[in-house]
């Protein structure tokens, strides 16, 4: 059983050094308490992006699968910073809404962003991120995606992703290169039995 | 044949002491008028004009022959042999003569057991009045005993050893007279034969920095004492010992020896130990920050407390170990955060009072070493920023 996957396709576009990957949590997953994922039971999904470095990190979150789910309304107090919903960004069920995305930058002069929405498991929770941005020395902007109980007082799990891209515009035709060559990112997960699989992942990439 | 019959000691005429209880069996004997008390090499006599009484060493009661006691009580004033010698109260093996009619019993008193060995049970401690009114114990070495016991009717010894290990010897003996002559004399079970144990602590001592706070407190411990502390010896200036606490800021540098004294409610079984204490002056860590090479992860907030954390990585690419204590320097925080986890801040190493966080004691050639980092941030918008700095070794930071 797939406890937790990190799956980077490495769907670099040609005008940015993105780095894709798909986190997905499911019943196989053990939580830092100990627990699992539990249908029915509400959770809180956090996405955040923290700028370090003196340059700029966009982090895009799209595919969101709740795995039957449900969403609970945003509410726009557990929000922080610069973030965009879409595809319909009046839509109270915010990023998980159908096919939702969000967006999350941060700037030097803007160095946070923070989106956490409560939803209603279902068998899984999965999303993919693609994280743009590059590495100006210094302490790396960073993803991270935590869930939590439904009051935000337990911690339940962490995958944290380092953008320590050095390089913005990668050749044309080279991109299997420039993942096999570039220090992307490096993910570090928090959870108690690392079981990750990593595949089509940057060999200087780790998970620690 | 049971030669022995328990009992208190018996000494007509005269006040009573009793000895009884497991130790003490009293075996009185009707002895005809010349009765081989063969086998006994250590009999000793305390003899009056008009009574006679004797006590056997240990061992010596099984050889005790009694088969040719007469019938009867014996009268008159007994003799002893020429063998029997009180004077030296050492005699060779003793043949007690009689003639005449003897008025009183004669008594012997079966000596302890062989001694016990440690350890003995600890028991309840009673005190003692002594039923003759000048009785006199000591331990088989002639030492004065002073922990009578008396329980259950029985007049216990209350013996203590010098710390070690080995088979217990000790023999405690009370003499009991009255108006100076001695009407009895008998050996004491031991209720407790308590081994000193006591030993202090610490067994060493760590050094004392100049001009900084000093504590350090001895104890010793030994089941049913309490112990009262003194010293010998200069201690280093600045520092004073009260109490069993040697505590104080040092004002001069050097090493110190001195000796710790722990002395029990009841004077014995007093521990000491010999201590140095080394006053070294402050040595500030040096800066390895260029030795190291740091690796910063990026800045999280965790929504349940609300900090932010990230973890630096040190990792030593030389051949050599870097000696520690290895602390990594919060140098140039920016004002937006603060080090939650900070365990200090620098004094020597500059620039003064940034906050640093311990590293570990050392790193070594090609090893790593992880600090997490935990801040609060008054301006999330803002990024935490700070320049990392290794420090390494000296006593202070």
């Amino acid at each position: 059983m797939i406890r937790l996957a990190l799956l980077l396709a490495g769907a670099m576009s040609l005008a940015h050094a993105a780095t894709t990957l798909t986190i997905i949590v499911n019943n196989g997953t053990t939580f830092l308490d100990g627990s699992s994922l539990n249908g029915g039971t509400t959770y809180y999904a956090a996405f955040e992006l923290t700028g370090g470095d003196a340059s700029d990190s966009t982090a895009l979150v799209t595919g969101i699968d709740l795995g039957g789910g449900s969403a609970v309304a945003l509410n726009l107090s557990d929000t922080f910073g610069s973030f965009t919903v879409g595809p319909n960004g009046s839509d109270p069920a915010g990023a998980f809404q159908n096919a939702g995305t969000l967006q999350l930058a941060v700037t030097p002069g803007n160095s946070y962003s923070q989106y956490a929405q409560q939803f209603v498991a279902g068998t899984q929770f999965s999303f993919t991120v693609a994280l743009d941005g590059v590495y100006a020395g210094g302490i790396p902007d960073e993803f991270s995606f935590q869930m939590y109980d439904s009051t935000l007082s337990t911690e339940l799990y962490e995958q944290d992703l380092d953008i320590l891209s050095t390089s913005t515009i990668p050749e044309p035709g080279t991109v299997v290169l420039s993942l096999l060559g570039f220090p992307i990112l490096i993910a570090r997960a928090v959870w108690v039995r690392r079981s990750a699989s990593i595949s089509k992942f940057d060999p200087q990439t780790k998970a620690s | 044949m049971n030669y022995f019959t328990p009992g208190p000691i018996i000494y007509s005429g005269q006040p009573t002491i009793f000895f009884p209880g497991y130790h003490k069996d009293a075996v009185s004997v009707q002895l005809g008028n010349s009765d081989d008390l063969g086998g006994s090499s250590g009999i000793t006599s305390y003899f009056t004009s008009q009574s006679l009484s004797w006590v056997l060493s240990a061992g010596e009661a099984t050889t005790w022959d009694t088969a040719s006691l007469p019938p009867g009580p014996p009268t008159g004033v007994p003799t002893p042999s020429a063998l029997f010698c009180p004077a030296t109260m050492v005699p060779a093996i003793p043949i007690l003569s009689f003639g005449g009619t003897y008025p009183h019993q004669l008594l012997a008193t079966l000596l302890n057991p062989p001694p016990a060995q440690l350890p003995v049970t600890l028991a309840s401690r009673y005190s003692l009045t002594c039923p003759a009114t000048d009785c006199a114990p000591t331990d088989n070495n002639g030492v004065g005993l002073t922990n009578l016991q008396y329980q259950n009717g029985n007049i216990y010894a209350d013996v203590r050893l010098p710390v070690g290990s080995g088979t217990f010897v000790d023999w405690p003996e009370l003499i009991a007279s009255v108006n100076g002559t001695v009407v009895a004399f008998g050996h004491m079970p031991i209720l407790e034969a308590m081994q000193c144990s006591a030993s202090l602590q610490p067994p060493s001592l760590s050094g004392a920095l100049l001009g900084s706070s000093y504590t350090q407190s001895f104890t010793a411990t030994q089941a049913g004492e309490t112990f009262t502390y003194s010293t010998t010896g200069a201690l280093p200036p600045g520092l004073a010992f009260a109490s069993g606490t040697l505590s104080g800021t040092p004002t001069a540098g050097g090493t110190y020896p001195f000796t710790v004294i722990a002395t029990p409610s009841d004077s014995s079984c007093a521990a000491t130990a010999n201590y140095s204490l080394t006053v070294a002056g402050p040595t500030c860590a040096n800066d390895v920050t260029s030795q190291v090479a740091v690796t910063l992860s990026g800045l999280k907030r965790n929504l349940a407390t609300g900090q932010w954390t990230e973890t630096v990585t040190l990792y030593n690419p030389g051949s050599a170990t870097i000696s520690g204590p290895i602390n990594l320097v919060i140098e140039s925080l920016s004002s937006n955060a603060a080090l939650v986890n900070s365990q200090g801040a620098t004094n020597c190493f500059a620039p003064a009072g940034s906050p640093y966080v311990s590293a570990g004691s050392s790193i070594g050639a090609g090893q790593t070493a992880s600090v997490t980092l935990t801040f609060t941030n008054s301006q999330p918008v803002q990024s935490i920023t700070f320049t990392p700095r290794v420090a390494a070794g000296g006593n202070q930071i």
